[in-house]
């Protein structure tokens, strides 16, 4: 394939995945319980008058959770690629640094000990609880004295490792009726309890975590080579190593502190993005984050319309996600016979 | 030696990070509604009151509109004479008894609103409630409808007293005091009778009782549950009084065969079917257990099902009580007048007529 | 003022190990030298030491500049090292790769310009391989890879070129052509190159000078514009013991005695 082809084919795909993005995201602002007519949506973008309900609802519940589904697919499915990338792993997702651990384990610690705890204490916990973790898995890393990327495999699978087994043991303890169930609820991620607030709360984490790793993604595609000749080209690779971990926490804690574990979309969404494009490099990142918002803005719909009552997203992620690269599998063995 | 001060710093982390977590200050509030003293009918509207968690909640008239978000509160509106007011509910109530008795016509017409923790804000705002009743699990959506102008108050019936206080505060902003006034003083009155009915059994007459959770006969209520209350209240000792904690907690054949009861009490599940998980005939098949006084003399009890959890704090809970005291002591009060004051409360505050013969049978 | 790249009394040890014993030498711009041994005599770990993958004691001097305890930017403006086998699996077109050459030059956030990219496209046309530059890194042949990498050594431009068994993994044909394209580089930009081999025959064929290593410490070195077949058969018998050497007009042939 020459140059130009390959460069509208890139185009063209980006193209589609981004109207599909948009598509999924008006068709979210326009399901849920309670009835907002498109009518009503385009009035309020017009700023004509509506009712006083119709519009809270619209802008404390619906649009806020649009968003949210937006950025944490955007956030999982950049992380991912990031991770895959810089781990040289492809089994490398959000949670391989010990953040989604770190994470449960904060929101674990919240319910239990904070008898008041309210989402906005546990959403605090758990995204103290990721940050922590990943600090844990670099100061651990530091303490082996091995300066080898998969040092930091191991020792996330290590802080990983502690944070279930404490888990385990507060949830032996915890009370099954409001505790224990509160925490299991967790692990299964929603969308279902974000507001206006929360969204506003976390979005400035988000947009820095977001910002820093795309500038910085010169640095991420050189650190696909090995960490020697990653050194001998001139890449800092311990701060700069370190500055691409804190901000990728900083993405994937901000969101799941509030939406709980959303598992499988920051796995999926960076192979998918690699088998469409035929590389594995920033434009990857990027195409990793638009899947991963398409995925994770259709589980989302589908939790509010599949069901009298909402389902957990992990559950949907999965039979999302799973198809699509399924279908991209398929077609690269297609591709190559 | 670098190594020790990293692996050091690590740890301060972690005991930074549950420290911060565990924050005091942040200490339950009271379970007593802020209530006057006498209820009456001279309740003026706007109305503030607190809630179980003493946030203030204002109503602007009676409500009319009522959205409970999980069973206790649905069932204490059915009982204060609310359920025409209902505009929505938990999920499944076609699943519990209790709706189909009182108010089958609730099933399949009025709003789903999903669960505590899953609970659906935007099915809630549709069915445009004036008054939102939600349990201590859903704090937090209370607080966003409370952001989107809509009176929600949260409840805390974990113990008798916050039952009481749960409805109260119900009948004040439902307009419903009387009704939830006849409702207290009937519990006073069992309370009282149970006491005068137990008053003279002598300690050793009082057997060993070992309450089983619903998900396995291995867990017990402990010291500080509700139903080691109901247990002692009726007459009985609670076998699991020597552990601490106050909700249900895992033992093993070992502890239970020390504890050696000389009856079994499996309780009614209070979720979906009100079926137990377990019955009492795999409890005295169980080869482990057959040197246990209970299983020797047969003594494992189901508590019917069919009604309510009588065993936890709902609204019909001092059924429980009594139930638990004719099964312990027949001598001082049979099933046949349990049967009787148990239809006597469902037509007086369920307006239905029960059906006990599985209770007397 | 000594050589371009000058090594004093260099130690390096994993662990409590000492693998290299106090080796010194110079190397001059435009000098193709070949580091000879056999395996586990530290030809490699010198190389790694020089380019701070590993610690090591003494001096690692690069034009008047101490290496020892640069960062990695500032080092990789001195020397460019060149893998045994790229370690990039592929996903990157053969061009990105070169552009990546310009790290060290590049601010953090800097992006390579339009300029840069036409630097690297004639950094691959002086080496004859612009025809891939669009092509999967992944996709073409080792030796075409490795022809890259030199494109990208070109690129990163710093007078110092270590090389580590950079023929590796190449075919008799291939690694002529590499090595040859090495040493053109090495003359026409004035570099410093020293470079590890396994066979001695190339090594005699492109470089200027042998460094003979064996055990960790330099027991010979070999000029090859003025040695003579006695001083050759010597030295590298101190390496590989009994060896026939042919003499071909100005080259040398190197076989093991049965």
């Amino acid at each position: 394939m020459n140059k130009k082809a390959k460069n509208r084919l890139t185009s063209i795909l980006f193209a589609v995945i981004t109207a599909a993005v948009i598509t999924v995201a008006v068709i979210s602002v326009c399901v849920g319980k309670y009835s907002i007519t498109v009518a009503d949506i385009r009035g309020m973008l017009m700023g004509e008058q509506v009712p006083e309900m119709t519009r809270r609802v619209f802008t404390t519940l619906r649009l806020p959770r649009t968003v949210m589904a937006l950025i944490a697919g955007v956030g999982l499915g950049i992380a991912g690629s990031v991770y895959q990338i810089i781990f040289k792993n492809p089994l490398a997702s959000p949670d391989i640094i010990g953040i989604a651990g770190g994470a449960n384990l904060g929101a674990a610690v919240t319910i239990v000990s904070v008898s008041t705890s309210g989402m906005l204490a546990i959403a605090a916990g758990a995204f103290w609880g990721g940050l922590t973790a990943v600090v844990c898995v670099m100061l651990l890393v530091k303490a082996t004295r091995s300066r080898s990327t998969s040092t930091y495999v191991l020792a996330g699978i290590v802080i990983n490792a502690i944070s279930k087994g404490i888990i385990m043991a507060l949830k032996y303890f915890a009370d099954p009726e409001n505790e224990l169930a509160a925490m299991e609820y967790w692990e299964m991620g929603t969308f279902g309890n974000t507001t206006m607030s929360k969204l506003l709360s976390i979005l400035p984490m988000f947009l820095i975590g977001l910002v820093g790793i795309l500038l910085l993604r010169r640095q991420i595609e050189l650190m696909s080579l090995s960490d020697n000749e990653c050194r001998a080209l001139g890449v800092r690779l311990r701060p700069v190593r370190a500055a691409v971990l804190v901000l990728s926490t900083l993405m994937v804690g901000s969101v799941i502190s509030v939406t709980g574990l959303i598992s499988f979309a920051g796995l999926i969404a960076p192979h998918t993005a690699r088998l469409m494009l035929h590389r594995n490099d920033s434009t990857t990142i990027i195409m990793s984050g638009l899947v991963g918002a398409f995925v994770v803005l259709m589980a989302d719909i589908l939790a509010r319309v599949l069901y009298s009552a909402e389902l957990p997203i992990s559950i949907l992620t999965t039979v999302i996600g799973v198809p699509i690269l399924v279908y991209f599998l398929c077609k690269r063995g297609k591709d190559a016979a | 030696m670098k190594k020790l001060l990293s692996l050091a710093l690590a740890l301060i982390m972690v005991i930074a990070m549950l420290a911060s977590c565990t924050k005091p200050g942040l200490k339950n509030p009271t379970l007593e509604p802020d209530i006057d003293e006498t209820p009456s009918n001279t309740t003026v509207f706007p109305l503030t009151v607190k809630d179980q968690l003493g946030n203030e909640v204002t109503i602007e008239h009676v409500a009319e509109r009522i959205v409970s978000g999980y069973y206790i509160s649905s069932s204490t509106c059915i009982a204060l004479g609310l359920k025409d007011k209902l505009v929505a509910t938990e999920e499944k109530i076609d699943k519990r008894p209790i709706y189909k008795l009182a108010a089958p016509e609730l099933i399949g017409t009025i709003g789903n609103v999903g669960s505590a923790k899953a609970f659906d804000l935007e099915a809630c705002i549709d069915a445009e409630p004036d008054l939102v009743i939600l349990p201590k699990k859903a704090k937090d959506y209370a607080a966003t409808l409370a952001e989107m102008g809509i009176p929600a108050i949260v409840v805390n019936p974990e113990s008798h007293e916050g039952l009481v206080g749960m409805i109260t505060l119900i009948g004040r902003l439902t307009g419903a005091e009387e009704k939830a006034a006849a409702l207290i003083s009937y519990y006073d009155k069992v309370m009282k009778k149970v006491e005068e009915l137990t008053a003279n059994i002598a300690d050793a007459d009082k057997p060993t009782v070992y309450i089983c959770g619903t998900s396995s006969y291995l867990t017990t209520a402990p010291k500080d549950m509700y139903q080691a209350s109901v247990i002692a209240s009726a007459g009985g000792k609670n076998a699991g009084d020597f552990l601490e904690g106050d909700s249900w907690l895992d033992i093993s054949y070992e502890q239970l065969i020390a504890m050696n009861p000389d009856v079994i009490i499996i309780p009614t599940n209070n979720m979906a079917n009100g079926q137990p998980d377990f019955t009492a005939d795999e409890v005295l098949a169980d080869e482990q257990l057959k040197e246990i006084i209970a299983v020797k003399n047969g003594a494992v009890y189901n508590m019917p099902t069919g009604f309510e959890a009588w065993d936890s704090p709902v609204p019909s809970g001092v059924l429980g009580m009594l139930w638990m005291t004719a099964k312990l002591h027949p001598e001082v009060y049979t099933m046949e007048e349990f049967a009787a004051d148990a239809a006597d409360f469902y037509k007086t505050f369920y307006g239905f007529d029960m059906d006990t013969s599985s209770i007397v049978g | 003022m000594s050589g371009l790249l000058s090594l004093k009394g260099v130690y390096i040890s994993y662990g409590k190990n000492e693998i290299v014993h106090g080796v010194s030498f110079d190397m001059n711009g435009g000098e193709f030298c070949a580091l000879l041994g056999l395996n586990g005599s530290g030809k490699t770990t010198i190389l790694h030491a020089c380019c701070g993958f590993i610690p090591m004691e003494g001096r690692c001097i690069v034009a008047d500049t101490e290496c020892k305890g640069l960062n990695e930017k500032k080092r990789a403006k001195l020397i460019s090292f060149i893998p045994q086998v790229c370690s990039l699996q592929g996903g990157r077109t053969a061009l990105d790769v070169v552009l990546m050459g310009f790290n060290a030059q590049l601010g953090l956030l800097e992006f390579p310009s339009a300029v840069h990219k036409r630097a690297a496209l004639a950094a691959m046309e002086r080496l004859n391989c612009a025809e891939f530059a669009e092509k999967d890194f992944g996709t073409l042949s080792q030796g075409q890879r490795q022809i890259v990498i030199l494109a990208r050594c070109i690129v990163q431009d710093s007078p110092v070129m270590l090389m580590d068994e950079p023929d590796n993994a190449l075919d008799f044909l291939n690694r002529h052509m590499v090595l040859s394209k090495i040493r053109e580089l090495i003359k026409e930009e004035n570099k410093a190159g020293l470079i590890t081999l396994h066979d001695p025959n190339f090594a005699m064929a492109y470089c200027d000078r042998l460094l003979l290593l064996k055990e960790g410490r330099l027991v010979g070195e070999l000029n090859m514009r003025s040695a003579k077949s006695d001083e050759l058969k010597e030295k590298l018998s101190l390496i590989y013991g009994d060896i026939e050497l042919q003499q071909n007009g100005n080259n040398f042939l190197m076989g093991k005695a049965l």
